[in-house]
């Protein structure tokens, strides 16, 4: 039996592929009763993302496994066979490195994310609810997963904000500390600004203005919110009793000049003003940010703030791959001693049958009791099997086993 | 015996200078476990600082352990870090480790090579071991809010100039460093007050009036003035905090150059102690002329 880990990714794969092969939820039924149908697949796990769409499994051969694939994709999906063409395919270690270093987030796009360690885990699950997955995927999986959480906990790989709204609720952070009771106004009502007071609500932060020219929408969001609308025209009266301002209109003059900005920060007293300019071109003047108590910031330095942090969790790559390697020694290492308990169990038979039948031998002669014929027999076995268990504990660590059972099988031809 | 006692300042120095690579590691490293155990180096060397002087005590018949110059560092290094381990455990962050830990460390350094000095085996009262503990603690305390200070500045102009350092990601946010620069602040201003009301008992018991007319009690209260109409600043809520953060650095240097300028004054509070002018030498001496 080999494992196998075959799909495409956003590494070679450009989204208009993905997306025909993305398996969808009501999809994930259907393909998971063909894989129990595949008598050369034991075992299957299928991990579908917008980024990657890829099949973990355990197979008697790489044929099988191929042959598993393209039926799959050709028959069940009519999909062409060229769409194989573009698959990776991984085998046996490669394979186990490969779903450890996706668990750990070292595959991903944005290195170090979270989001791929709960969809690894969604998808163990849905293949082990569906009856796909067995004591080898199963511990594989497990493995994997407790992986992935060490690298977050240990290294800082997931540390710092990678996407504008993220970066927004950092910066924040960073000056007002907790956002609990800073109050946001939002000027625009766009997709990334809804996106945006999404992540500085959940940080603490209040929503409570949402200023737009179009009311409609406006008022709409700021419901979604819990927000006050208010026209373009009531931005300057506000402005001194928030916290946070986000800007993302398509205005093409400045929505908040110098004077106004200065003037609202003077009634601020002490208090610091963040004000976060998404709009191209410009909604808020940039001599604003020379005012002491402004941090102003505009997509290009959201962008920066993004690729320092970036950077950041590049630098604990090679840290995050140790933790991966280490646990990848471990799962070999039980892998190991899992393939020897066949050639040990027929050890064991092997053993049971001699002493079994030197002990009735002796049974018979001296009259003794059959509870401690047993009893002498399990001894026996155990003690005689005992330095063989460890030995091939120890191997299987240092991936020695096969010598081990190799010898054990011709020793005492064993078949 | 001196050496033998001087080697637990040593050893204390030595942890300290460890804790300070420790911290510098984990800064460019990104690696909180070396940050863990310089904060463990640190405390190891409070040990060592606190053995010293309890050791120094018992050598002068359990007399109160500030008896020369190498005293005073060896007292205020001690006095620091026991507040950053102790009663202001909010501030053992990695970026305060790697500034105070440079800090204990120099002091030690000063204090081991101030070690000939010479000791006076003095009786002090109650009212002066009280004025210098509450002088020694407000000091450190002041140390304390000028780091925290001095963080402030480096985060703000971090977050200033749009593109993050490595300060950035590791210092805390304005609003805790702000806090962080108040609170031991104002520790400073209640026990340095305590220490001149303590000083004028100390005064009047010792030389037979409130009032010691020496520049270093004047400088002193110019410090408490200082950093009184800082808090006051900060309560009003009127002054934007970088340029509060950036006083108190200014009153600090202030204060250190009182402190240690108050060395060389002459006055009650010299703290060159010669045979015939140390600042308790002449309080007995003092005491003696008033006493018939």
């Amino acid at each position: 039996m080999s494992f196998f880990a075959s799909g495409v990714s956003y590494k070679n794969c450009p989204v208009e592929i993905r997306e025909k092969l993305h398996i969808s939820e009501p999809l994930l039924g259907p393909a998971f009763e063909f894989i129990k149908k595949q008598p050369a697949v034991s075992e299957c796990v299928i991990l579908s993302t917008c980024n990657r769409v890829e099949f973990y499994g355990e197979a008697e051969d790489e044929a099988g496994w191929q042959s598993f694939l393209k039926s799959y994709w050709t028959d069940q999906r009519q999909m062409p066979q060229s769409v194989l063409d573009s698959f990776y395919h991984f085998r046996n270690i490669d394979a186990v490195q490969h779903l450890f270093r996706v668990t750990a987030g070292l595959d991903s796009l944005v290195v170090g994310e979270n989001e791929i360690l709960g969809q690894v885990k969604t998808s163990f699950r849905q293949a082990h609810e569906a009856g796909a997955v067995h004591s080898v995927l199963y511990r594989l999986f497990e493995k994997s997963l407790k992986a992935g959480k060490d690298v977050r906990a240990q290294t800082r790989i997931s540390e710092g904000a990678v996407s504008v709204p993220s970066a927004a609720v950092e910066l924040a952070e960073k000056i007002f500390g907790n956002l609990n009771g800073e109050k946001i106004m939002v000027i625009g009502s766009g997709e990334m600004a809804a996106l945006a007071l999404d992540n500085l609500r959940t940080a603490g932060a209040s929503p409570a203005f949402v200023a737009s020219r179009n009311q409609t929408t406006g008022s709409a969001l700021a419901a979604q919110f819990g927000a006050e609308w208010i026209s373009m025209e009531q931005i300057l009266t506000h402005l001194g009793r928030v916290d946070i301002v986000l800007s993302s209109t398509s205005s093409d003059e400045p929505i908040l000049k110098f004077d106004e900005v200065r003037q609202a920060v003077a009634a601020r007293r002490s208090k610091p003003l963040f004000l976060i300019d998404i709009a191209v071109p410009r909604d808020i003047d940039p001599c604003v940010h020379e005012l002491e108590a402004v941090y102003l910031y505009n997509v290009d330095d959201l962008q920066s703030v993004m690729d320092a942090n970036l950077h950041l969790r590049r630098k604990q790559i090679a840290e995050a791959e140790k933790i991966v390697v280490s646990a990848m020694h471990e799962f070999e290492s039980w892998l190991e001693s899992l393939r020897a308990r066949p050639a040990m169990d027929r050890l064991e038979t092997h053993l049971d049958k001699i002493l079994s039948q030197e002990l009735e031998r002796l049974a018979g002669r001296a009259d003794l009791d059959q509870e401690l014929i047993r009893e002498t027999q399990h001894r026996i076995k155990s003690k005689i099997l005992h330095e063989p268990y460890q030995r091939i504990k120890e191997a299987s660590k240092n991936g020695g086993v096969k010598r081990y059972l190799e010898a054990i099988s011709s020793l005492f031809n064993l078949k | 015996m001196t050496s033998t006692v001087y080697l637990n300042l040593i050893v204390s120095g030595f942890f300290y200078l460890l804790a300070s690579f420790l911290y510098i590691f984990s800064f460019f490293r990104s690696d909180s476990r070396w940050e863990t155990k310089g904060f463990a180096c640190v405390r190891i060397g409070f040990l060592g600082a606190s053995v010293f002087l309890g050791l120094e005590a018992w050598k002068h018949g359990f007399a109160f352990p500030i008896l020369n110059f190498s005293h005073v560092i060896a007292f205020f290094s001690w006095a620091l870090a026991f507040l950053y381990l102790i009663p202001l455990m909010r501030l053992q962050t990695q970026s305060f480790g790697l500034i105070l830990a440079p800090i204990l460390f120099v002091l030690n350094l000063a204090a081991v090579l101030h070690s000939g000095d010479a000791t006076y085996r003095l009786e002090v009262s109650v009212y002066f071991a009280l004025h210098i503990i509450f002088a020694f603690f407000a000091y450190a305390a002041f140390t304390l809010s000028f780091t925290a200070a001095l963080l402030y500045l480096i985060q703000h102009r971090e977050l200033k100039k749009r593109h993050p350092g490595a300060f950035y990601h590791k210092l805390p946010n304005l609003d805790a460093l702000d806090s962080l620069s108040y609170i031991p602040m104002a520790l400073g201003a209640v026990l340095l007050a305590c220490a001149v009301i303590v000083g004028l008992f100390w005064a009047k018991d010792t030389y037979g009036y409130y009032w010691l007319n020496d520049p270093k009690t004047w400088l002193t209260l110019i410090t408490l003035a200082l950093y009184g109409f800082l808090i006051a600043l900060r309560f009003g809520a009127q002054t934007r905090k970088s340029r509060l953060a950036l006083m108190g650095l200014l009153i600090f240097v202030f204060m250190i150059m009182s402190f240690v300028g108050g060395r060389y004054m002459n006055g009650k509070h010299s703290m060159v102690l010669t045979e015939t002018q140390s600042s308790d030498a002449f309080a007995l001496q003092a005491q003696s002329k008033r006493t018939p």
